[in-house]
């Protein structure tokens, strides 16, 4: 086959980086992005982009924690280099405080983050509410500008990117070899995957510069992450709640959840409310299928379903997708396939 | 009681503030003046980036380590108060980078989470081996003057725009009590050949992706001669430049230089930044602090300089606990005078 012809449909942080890695690892092929939503309006543009997992329940430990470790390495030589402002790549420190200890002390990524270490009883003084933390610096991915630095990325090494709803995968059968599904919560209907579910997130996006460290509770729930430009405070996890309209008694409580933990935040100005719907299932879905009509196949590789931990582990999990793809292409160029050019 | 303040800096306002809280109530009616012939933001503290941090040795002087850290705990006390953006006042994180192991530094304690840098995080650096990290404080003085000064203003002190040329000059306007914070040109009221001009230069930079501070070490060459990056709420300073004895406060190009290649060496991404402004100023250096009474006797007036100067490239660090020490000796003065039976008709 010349030029496999791959089409990665979705252009959050998924598809863009799972595309980039298609054409770093296949010079030969051809890859072309399709989306009906670009930033600043995809998932990933709400998200913080700070890079601490998420735990997958279904999921095995040790891929997590090397999509994470593959994730951490990528971002923190990028942020060490001239490129570290364009892309929107930064270091932050901070603490992650709980209420109660929590059962296990050390988290999976622990050696992987910067000088992690519990917090000392100083520091856990201006958190009076909690009992225990965590100390440590970590990497920070502002979505808009790495969103547009991946893009540029992606023209750079030819790959063409077009806005089209897909409706349906198989229609690109006559024009892609293989094709690779980053759809993220759009999957649900999409390829009718019921394991998928939303869980609606609203923060807030301030202006309150005077902010460097991230603080993060325990719980998940209340978070306080110093972007480039903005700081974003969160945050609902609601399982099931498929409205992306902001809700203003949220708005309220985010607020002062944050406030409580962050005083000075009172001053914060200019807020803008957002919402996402995070791609959750009990596991990423980074697998093959094969999708067949009338003796006609459709190599299909899915990376989709990060949930909460898509910034974290998207490099590892695309540098997985673009060896998936691979395989496909291997397996179209064998003896026994049927080369449809 | 009049009690005239020479010098509007960090170190004249917070003296004033802390010696108006204390007294007021105990004085009947202390009358509190501000003389300066430089205000905010044309004083060499509002050049400064702001970043608690005390020299790397203490020398010694095991006074300005306990003024250090009352400033400290001052400070964060203030951090969950509503006034703390309009003080200017944050925390914040970075790294001390070296090129050798050093021992660790007299304030270990008092700033949050001291440590040393992991081999990791010293991958950041390359050229430096050793390090620490740990979370301190940032009060910036284009906020925290300002804000001095509508405490100050609040409580009826009043300020003058002039150019002190004697303490005579303040005792023949009727003070009793002058509190000398003129730093680096204390030298002009009365000869202080300890005190030396330790010239700094900085560049003001748009790079907000930056969180942490980063200042570098060079151990042969001195503090401040290497370079640093100290992240403000709107700008980014980047220095490393400490002549001592220059007096120019204009900006040299040389210096710019030296500053931005060195900088942008140590944080590549700096050059995508957009230079804002650039400043010279006079860090007002002396061996220790002068914080002392001096009795002053001219023809038959007998008054009282406490003298507040000196505090090098850390007197936002140090003030605090400088003020309360001036504040003490303001207060054995006023002891002093009641105890000696002098005519006092106001106490």
């Amino acid at each position: 086959m010349a030029a496999p012809k791959v089409a990665v449909v979705g252009a959050g942080v998924i598809g863009l980086s799972t595309a980039l890695c298609i054409a770093e690892s296949c010079p030969s092929c051809s890859v072309t992005v399709l989306s009906d939503q670009f930033s600043p309006k995809t998932t990933s543009d709400v998200a913080a982009g700070m890079l601490i997992p998420h735990t997958y329940p279904g999921t095995p430990i040790h891929l997590q924690k090397q999509w994470f470790k593959e994730t951490f390495t990528y971002l923190f030589a990028i942020s060490n280099s001239a490129e570290a402002s364009e892309a929107g790549i930064h270091l932050v420190s901070g603490w992650q405080v709980f209420k109660n200890t929590p059962k296990e002390e050390l988290p999976f990524w622990s050696d992987i983050v910067l000088g992690f270490r519990p917090m000392s009883k100083a520091e856990l003084q201006k958190f009076p509410q909690h009992r225990f933390g965590q100390a440590f610096t970590t990497l920070k991915c502002d979505c808009l500008p790495y969103l547009l630095w991946l893009e540029k990325r992606l023209k750079a090494t030819g790959v063409q990117i077009y806005s089209r709803k897909v409706a349906d995968l198989w229609e690109l059968h006559s024009e892609y070899n293989v094709v690779v599904n980053c759809t993220g919560i759009g999957a649900r209907q999409l390829v009718g995957d019921e394991k998928l579910f939303p869980i609606r997130g609203q923060v807030l996006k301030v202006h309150a510069p005077w902010v460097k460290n991230f603080i993060r509770d325990g719980d998940g729930l209340t978070y306080i992450y110093p972007g480039i430009h903005r700081v974003t405070l969160g945050g609902t996890r609601e399982k099931g709640n498929w409205s992306l309209s902001p809700n203003p008694g949220t708005t309220k409580d985010i607020f002062d959840r944050c406030c409580s933990l962050e005083p000075s935040l009172r001053g914060a100005q200019d807020i803008k409310v957002k919402v996402g719907l995070r791609p959750s299932r009990q596991s990423v879905r980074l697998e093959r299928e094969v999708l067949s009509q009338g003796g006609v196949k459709l190599p299909v590789v899915h990376n989709y379903g990060h949930g909460a931990g898509g910034f974290s582990v998207h490099r590892g999990t695309a540098k997985e997708a673009a060896r998936l793809v691979r395989e496909c292409i291997a397996a179209l160029q064998g003896p026994s396939s049927r080369a449809k050019l | 009681m009049r009690v005239a303040i020479i010098g509007a800096g960090v170190i004249g306002l917070s003296t004033a503030l802390c010696i108006h809280q204390q007294y007021h109530g105990l004085v009947p009616s202390l009358e509190m003046e501000v003389y300066a012939d430089r205000y905010t933001p044309h004083t060499t503290s509002d050049g400064a980036a702001g970043l608690w941090q005390p020299y790397l040795s203490d020398h010694g002087n095991l006074q300005e380590t306990l003024w250090n850290k009352e400033t400290f705990d001052y400070l964060l006390g203030h951090l969950g108060s509503a006034a703390a953006k309009e003080m200017g006042l944050f925390l914040i994180s970075g790294y001390n980078l070296f090129t050798q192991p050093v021992p660790d530094p007299s304030w270990k304690n008092i700033a949050l989470g001291f440590r040393n840098l992991t081999p990791k995080e010293l991958e950041l650096f390359p050229g430096y081996s050793y390090g620490w990290f740990n979370t301190a404080l940032m009060l910036e003085c284009r906020s925290y003057l300002p804000w001095l000064t509508n405490r100050l203003t609040q409580r009826g002190v009043k300020f003058f725009h002039k150019k002190v040329e004697s303490f005579q000059e303040m005792f023949a306007q009727g003070a009793d009590v002058v509190i000398n914070c003129t730093g680096v040109r204390a030298g002009e009221l009365q000869p202080d050949p300890e005190l030396q001009p330790g010239r700094g230069q900085i560049i003001k930079v748009l790079a907000p992706w930056v969180k942490h501070f980063i200042i570098t070490h060079d151990t042969k060459s001195g503090i401040y001669k290497s370079p640093y990056i100290i992240p403000g709420s709107e700008f980014t300073v980047l220095g490393g430049i400490n002549q001592h004895g220059n007096w120019s406060e204009e900006n040299s190009a040389q210096d710019h230089k030296t500053i931005w290649e060195n900088c942008c060496r140590l944080l590549p991404a700096l050059q995508e930044a957009k230079i804002v402004q650039e400043w010279s100023g006079l860090r007002p250096a002396r061996p220790r602090v002068r914080l002392e009474r001096e009795t002053l006797r001219h023809g038959h007036f007998q008054a009282e300089v406490i003298h507040n100067y000196g505090h090098g490239g850390f007197g936002i660090t140090i003030h605090w606990g400088c003020a309360m020490a001036a504040a003490r000796l303001f207060g054995s003065i006023l002891q002093e005078k009641k105890l000696a039976g002098l005519p006092q008709p106001r106490l």
